[in-house]
């Protein structure tokens, strides 16, 4: 029993690591004109600042669940925050009316649908997850 | 072919209403902090109504842990809800907080917000006065590095106001920027910090700050923010309990250190407000420092704070030190004033904070209190001497 728990956790560890290892990518619509993002643009369109991009879209940006690996891979990576720090941030932000939160979604999936059937839409993914139908327009990689 | 128009018509009608209904967002969140402390020790004394030694861990609550209790849970703990509605660019907020310290539940926001673009913003209604860094979120534990603010600096009698306030937000040369401008005036019949400054637990005393106009401008980038505030008002502050009141005319009237029977309009005050602060990969720095001028009430206030920690995965160390200072000032005081003794408190804070989840934080926090005061407020039955308080805090939002 002890060792079914062993490899259990060393799967689980090893999913994180997977995680952790692999690339994030910011996608948008095909149609949106905008081709590539600077990391302050996307700072600023995920914390709740200028959303407006250079087509003139205003972005909507998506958020993955707050339990999501993911979704505490991408704000580490692009800001150095951890989750908690982020949460705190937004804590502070919604309740002083400062800015609204991003969309909330339940999977990777549904936010590469959503950013299909609507060009203003913003997301992040684990770059396995993007398709043709989005347009990458930031990398985050793990260094 | 009428009744057809009319049943469209109210079709076109219920579509729309449903529409509308639909586009309306409701949102609902909270935080609270239970927190207990217990004094360590200090200068015993009777301070008013209170047995010191003695901490005023929230001025504007009234929040003091007694010298001569054991574990005391009121003096930090409360509990915050709000409610938001929002319909396309229009959108309504409200927030209750309840405090241990003064045992009520108050309004501390009501406004409404009007998104002109995605820059400016207006809104009007209640809301915090932004005179320091976290005056916003001064209850909202899990935002703090501490268990209490650091009662030097964030130690005033007002921290909201009613009125108008334009935000603007934006990019300049790769800086974010953010800027508010505001209107308004408080006033408030239950004073809290009068309670701890000046008349005691029992009295009632009620301030009233009219003209305020102020602004503030924020600054950052990567691993810098800095911040500049300036607040002007005038000032009235008077105690039920003794029977004064705001009529110019009565006998009784008193703004401050002007005696009763003076009749003078109330008291101009401007602050000022510099706050550096640095995220430097693990290093944190937290720096306030703050002047407020009386011109006419016999002195000026100085409230300074400077923090460093360390984020160490989920621990922060961090150690503060804090200081308000009123000093006297003898030129250009209204009739019947005079310049007040020196006041001065020194703090040095070590907190310790653990992130428990991603929304809750466990914190232990120690505080050591000086009081460099001019010896004659020990005439005017109002020294608190020295301190030493032990913390503990539990901060969760939801």
């Amino acid at each position: 029993m002890i060792r079914l728990y062993l490899i259990l956790l060393f799967l689980c560890f090893l999913s994180e690591t997977a995680v952790s290892a692999e690339d994030i990518v910011v996608v948008v619509n095909p149609k949106n004109t905008v081709s590539s993002l600077t990391r302050d643009e996307v700072i600023d369109i995920f914390m709740g600042r200028n959303r407006q991009l250079s087509s003139g879209i205003v972005a909507l940006p998506l958020d993955l669940p707050g339990t999501s690996a993911e979704r505490e891979a991408f704000y580490l990576r692009l800001t150095g925050k951890s989750m908690s720090e982020i949460n705190a941030y937004w804590a502070r932000l919604v309740f002083t009316g400062r800015a609204s939160t991003p969309t909330l979604v339940n999977s990777q999936e549904e936010a590469l649908h959503k950013v299909t059937e609507n060009r203003n839409a913003v997301a992040y993914l684990k770059r396995s997850k993007a398709s043709p139908q989005a347009k990458v327009v930031f990398e985050l990689n793990d260094k | 072919m009428l009744p057809r128009l009319i049943a469209g018509a109210m079709l076109l009608m219920t579509v729309s209403l449903v529409q509308a209904v639909t586009d309306i967002e409701f949102s609902g969140s909270g935080f609270y902090t239970l927190a207990t402390g217990k004094m360590l020790g200090g200068t015993r004394s009777n301070v008013m109504d209170y047995n010191c030694p003695c901490f005023i861990s929230d001025y504007a609550q009234a929040g003091v842990y007694d010298g001569r209790q054991n574990l005391q849970w009121s003096p930090d703990s409360k509990l915050g809800l709000q409610a938001n509605v929002s319909y396309h660019n229009l959108s309504l907020a409200a927030q209750v907080v309840a405090h241990g310290a003064n045992g009520s539940a108050d309004i501390e926001w009501l406004y409404g917000s009007y998104a002109l673009n995605d820059k400016i913003t207006l809104q009007a209604g209640r809301q915090r006065l932004p005179m320091f860094y976290y005056s916003d979120v001064q209850d909202m534990g899990f935002i703090l590095p501490w268990t209490h603010l650091p009662p030097g600096p964030y130690g005033w009698e007002a921290v909201n106001y009613n009125g108008l306030n334009l935000k603007y937000q934006d990019r300049w040369l790769g800086w974010q920027s953010s800027m508010d401008l505001l209107v308004g005036s408080e006033s408030n019949k239950e004073s809290g910090y009068y309670k701890v400054t000046g008349y005691g637990r029992q009295s009632q005393s009620k301030i009233k700050w009219s003209h305020i106009l102020g602004g503030d401008l924020s600054l950052s980038k990567d691993w810098l923010e800095t911040r500049l505030v300036y607040v002007q008002s005038d000032t009235q502050q008077d105690s039920i309990s003794n029977g004064w009141d705001f009529d110019p005319t009565s006998p009784t009237y008193q703004t401050y250190a002007i005696p009763p029977g003076s009749i003078n309009p109330a008291a101009k005050q401007q602050i000022f407000g510099l706050t550096v602060n640095v995220d430097f990969q693990d290093w944190l720095l937290r720096t306030e420092f703050n002047q407020i001028n009386h011109p006419g009430l016999g002195f000026t206030d100085h409230a300074e704070l400077v923090a460093i920690g360390y984020r160490l995965d989920k621990w922060k160390p961090m150690l503060t030190w804090s200081e308000y200072r009123g000093t006297p000032v003898s030129s250009g005081l209204l009739p019947g004033a005079f310049p007040f003794p020196t006041t001065e408190q020194q703090t040095i804070t070590l907190t310790l904070r653990y992130d428990l989840t991603n929304t809750s934080a466990l914190k232990v926090q120690y505080d050591s209190q000086t009081d460099h005061s001019d010896p004659a407020y020990r005439d005017y039955g109002y020294y608190l001497g020295s301190s030493r308080l032990l913390t503990f805090a539990y901060d969760k939002v939801f």
